[in-house]
């Protein structure tokens, strides 16, 4: 990623806020200029819930360059506890933990190092939600 | 089905496989098109692009830029679905074709593996695919992937497929995709 979009997706990536449409409610990581389903100007912003449930995901063995340190790893479809949908990479799983429907949350990780601009990019993972610690 | 996982549920036989390859096609306009003695075919072609990112659509399973193509490319073409004598279907991975078939309207949104189980996509069938192997049994050398299925469009509706004829090749659709579905061109061949 470069300098300029990774600051622009800063707020996003790092603490999950964006911009929700006031007519349709779709979500907008970054804020447009028009809404991407309805066309609608008016947006608020928001902040996501940061846990959720994982819907689908798959296991990449044969990655970009970038990320080859890590293979294989996990990418998931997490919908979160408002019904927004958000892709990430899982991290912290066992093999047996990953199934879909898992609860989930969002932890801030080192996400990757970029080769030709040395940018060490952080963002958002998710793992399974605290699974000793559960509250008495 | 026992080759590695690419991506799960994704195995390696069933993605297609980068290679070199080359095709070519002749446009010629109406003037020149009589003075010609190799066969000739009418070439017809409409594009549509979606959102980057196939989980900001929507829905993901369906590539509505691929409806959308299909749907322009018949219309300016003035055939209807029927008239459809075979397939070009842009199988970049096994998922991609079913999607790609749906989306197109020729089969109902997750049947598309029926149609194929039945033997309606074979050679022989209602609606032949990928005759000439397509992307993963002839290969996908990119950019030339689009021109390859337009060229053996041509070769199916001008009787010189060989063995992969197809009878009643009056027309034959190809789709070609972008990404993800960002971006998908629909070309009608028509014998002339």
């Amino acid at each position: 990623m470069r300098v300029p979009s990774y600051w622009r997706n800063m707020p996003f990536i790092y603490r999950l806020s964006g911009w929700r449409c006031e007519h349709c409610g779709a979500f907008h990581p970054v804020k447009p200029l028009l809404c991407r389903r309805c066309r609608s100007r008016r947006f608020s912003a928001v902040e996501l819930p940061r846990t959720g449930r994982l819907r689908a995901y798959t296991i990449l063995r044969s990655p970009p360059k970038e990320f080859k340190d890590l293979a294989p790893y996990a990418i998931g479809l997490i919908e979160l506890d408002d019904g927004t949908r958000v892709l990430g990479q899982l991290t912290d799983f066992r093999s047996e933990e990953l199934r879909n429907g898992v609860r989930v949350e969002a932890v801030f990780r080192r996400i990757r190092v970029n080769g030709e601009e040395g940018l060490i990019e952080y963002g958002y993972k998710f793992r399974p939600v605290a699974r000793e610690a559960s509250p008495p | 089905m026992s080759s590695p996982f690419i991506a799960e549920p994704l195995r390696r036989l069933e993605v297609s496989g980068i290679g070199d390859g080359a095709a070519a096609v002749i446009l010629v306009g109406e003037r020149l098109a009589g003075k010609l003695k190799s066969p000739l075919s009418q070439l017809q072609v409409a594009s549509a692009t979606d959102r980057l990112n196939p989980f900001d659509r929507e829905s993901p399973l369906r590539f509505q830029s691929v409806g959308l193509a299909v749907s322009l490319v018949l219309r300016d073409a003035r055939l209807s679905r029927n008239e459809i004598g075979f397939i070009e279907l842009y199988d970049a991975t096994s998922i991609m074709a079913a999607l790609c078939l749906e989306s197109s309207g020729f089969a109902d949104p997750g049947k598309s593996g029926e149609l194929a189980a039945r033997g309606e996509l074979d050679l022989g069938g209602s609606l032949p695919c990928n005759t000439f192997g397509g992307l993963k049994a002839r290969g996908h050398p990119l950019g030339a992937t689009a021109l390859y299925q337009i060229a053996e469009a041509h070769l199916q509706v001008t009787d010189q497929a060989g063995r992969n004829q197809v009878d009643s090749a009056g027309a034959g659709l190809a789709i070609a995709i972008g990404g993800v579905g960002a971006t998908a061109f629909a070309s009608i061949v028509k014998r002339v």
